[in-house]
């Protein structure tokens, strides 16, 4: 084992990056050896667990190997990382403990992860390793990549002193009624002779009762799924609606499937528009004066919040579903983890105007003015504009006739990102702060 | 043709035809230049097993795509690294790599672009660009083709202005079929095709000597 974690040294990672990674792996190895040596050779229970945890560092390494620097986007991940490690802090031995991060990269378009370290007791160590992932084929689509907002979610729920206010303030509304308030009445409610046809024909493909009986452990996949879902969208805002559907309906063009872990993505859509229509981003304020954009946002809502769901999709009221985004606010803020908000004019139209303009959106003064003043923009403004954009193109019926033109779009937003950093960088050190 | 100043620069990006974006700081204004600053992509040449520069290798293309020899070829002789803000690249005596500028560059019809070192890198051994015509219409990062001339090794940090770009007019606006190029609408470095249009002087495919 150590062998091989000398071995994947060889290759190329960001700077310093392995670092910390690599400290803590021979400490866990060192620990675990400890262990294995006293052991009497006929303990085969313990024997056993040594030999899971062994396979479990051998994973570990595997993700390293994985971490090459270019096998994701940096600009992405280090907004990313901003964003999600106060959360995912843990209150160790009365001491706030910084999470390793690990980024890497995996097959699969939908292997989008974050994801903490569940148990430590194990090996007796001191620092969670904190893991993202991304699909290697989607290297380039940060438009995508707002679905992290999804996964923060996970990974705040492995984190006990944030589970408890989850379950009770943001899941206790969303559970206390409807038609998924039990394990009876969803299955009563999958069942039901109003359900759409997608519904309909899976029940009638897989003519099993179990099929369609929701069991215990699947209701609480489902409520979590929702919960996360609340948790995309307060952070990446309408990126997120853009990244979830897109994502998920490549998968599940219908959006009716369901299963073990996942409710329809039908459901999921419908809570979303209530939490919108909540969070009041349909109405503008009226420094908005720019027609063409009210009338973009607008459109673009509708296109991936949804209108009016219909009666089977409908499974949360919006007392329920305002009263979770209410409460899961708060725990992000407390937590240092600052919420979407709703761009004003003079952010976003300059940011449009480049993506038209096939410049790569940031807060570049593009005035020509000889000193220039650029300004610090919220990277996830940077991936809203790029989604107004995409959603425009595609209204247009793609007329440019250019296969590539979402790929390219997300490339000028990747490269918006990096500029966007830069800037930051810059600004910061003028001010005399840390870049 | 005529080199524009600061001032005609300046006048060029406020109309919107040119766009050298994003300008950080006042300095990188020169009196008729922009001073370009170091990506953060280095595509390194590195000699390997399948390492080589072979013209014949791009004739004939129109069946090499998904060919797996070519795409090897290709792939092999460049290790690609990418290095965050804040941390860095050495680039050794006689080392060749490719880099793109942190800006995005847009020109219009009637200007090409100059590309060259900045005197203080150029003193310490760094050529910037061999390649340094940037034609009219051109849209992209602008491909830095790095070698250290020196003896000793240039620690690089992303985001340094290390090149800087110059602005010509040009007689009349250029032709619009002759403005677009492969390289259009380049993210980061790419290898060129060395056998466009001489395909006439080269072997056919798999009879490379």
């Amino acid at each position: 084992m150590r062998s091989t974690l000398q071995d994947v040294l060889r290759h190329d990672y960001a700077a310093g990056s392995s670092e910390e990674f690599y400290n803590e792996f021979c400490e866990r190895l060192s620990f675990l050896e400890s262990l294995i040596q006293p052991a009497d050779a006929t303990d085969v229970s313990a024997l056993g667990t040594f030999a899971e945890e062994i396979s479990l560092l051998s994973t570990l390494v595997h993700h390293m190997e994985r971490s090459h620097a270019g096998e994701f986007p940096w600009p992405f991940t280090e907004y990313l990382q901003a964003l999600a490690t106060p959360l995912c802090k843990e209150q160790l031995a009365g001491n706030e403990g910084q999470p390793i991060i690990r980024v890497y990269a995996e097959g699969g378009l939908d292997t989008y992860q974050i994801n903490l370290e569940n148990d430590l007791s194990s090996l007796n160590i001191g620092r969670r390793i904190f893991t993202i992932v991304f699909p290697r084929t989607l290297r380039h689509h940060v438009l995508l990549h707002a679905i992290f907002g999804h996964e923060i979610g996970h990974a705040a729920w492995t984190i006990p002193r944030h589970r408890v206010d989850l379950l009770d303030k943001v899941l206790g509304p969303l559970r206390a009624s409807g038609p998924l308030n039990s394990t009876s009445q969803a299955t009563a409610w999958l069942r039901r002779t109003d359900a759409p046809t997608p519904i309909v024909e899976l029940r009638n493909q897989y003519a099993d009762d179990e099929y369609t009986e929701i069991k215990r452990n699947q209701l609480d996949s489902w409520f979590q799924e929702f919960m996360c879902d609340l948790f995309g969208l307060v952070t990446f805002g309408g990126s997120f609606l853009a990244a979830h559907q897109t994502l998920l309906l490549a998968l599940d063009p219908n959006g009716y499937r369901w299963g073990p872990y996942h409710p329809p993505y039908a459901c999921r859509k419908a809570m979303l528009w209530r939490a919108c229509r909540h969070l009041q981003w349909h109405e503008f304020p009226a420094s908005v004066v720019d027609v063409k954009l009210r009338a973009d946002i607008e459109a673009f809502l509708t296109t991936y919040s949804g209108t009016t769901p219909g009666p089977w999709e409908d499974v949360f009221t919006d007392a329920q579903v305002a009263a979770a985004v209410d409460a899961l606010l708060p725990i992000l803020s407390s937590a240092g983890t600052p919420c979407f908000v709703m761009p004003e004019e003079n952010t976003l139209l300059p940011l449009l105007r480049m993506l038209r303009e096939e410049i790569p959106p940031c807060g570049s003064d593009l005035s020509g003015s000889p000193t220039p003043a650029n300004r610090n923009v919220d990277f996830r403004h940077i991936l809203f504009a790029g989604w107004l954009v995409a959603d425009e193109l595609a209204g247009q019926g793609n007329a440019d006739g250019k296969h590539g033109h979402f790929l390219e779009l997300n490339k000028l937003c990747e490269m918006g990102l990096m500029q966007q950093r830069a800037i930051d960088r810059y600004n910061a050190a003028k001010a005399g702060g840390q870049p | 043709m005529s080199a524009l100043v600061k001032s005609s620069i300046l006048k060029c990006m406020a109309d919107g035809k040119l766009v050298v974006s994003p300008i950080i700081c006042a300095r990188q204004l020169g009196a008729s230049s922009i001073d370009l600053r170091l990506g953060n992509v280095f595509l390194m040449v590195r000699a390997r097993g399948l390492s080589v520069v072979d013209p014949a290798r791009f004739a004939h293309t129109d069946d090499t795509v998904g060919d797996h020899e070519y795409e090897q070829a290709r792939r092999q002789k460049h290790e690609r690294y990418e290095a965050p803000f804040g941390q860095n690249f050495l680039l050794h005596p006689g080392m060749l790599a490719l880099v793109p500028t942190l800006e995005w560059v847009k020109l219009p019809a009637n200007l090409q672009g100059i590309v060259t070192a900045r005197s203080s890198w150029a003193r310490e051994g760094l050529s910037i660009a061999t390649a340094s015509l940037i034609h009219p219409g051109y849209k992209g990062v602008i491909t830095l083709e790095l070698a250290n001339l020196g003896q000793i090794p240039l620690r690089l940090y992303p985001g340094l202005r290390i090149a800087q770009i110059a602005f010509h007019t040009l007689t009349e606006d250029a032709a619009v079929q002759d403005m677009g190029s492969r390289f259009d609408m380049a993210f980061e470095p790419a290898e060129g095709n060395k056998a466009h249009g001489d395909e006439a002087f080269l072997p056919l495919k798999g009879k490379q000597s």
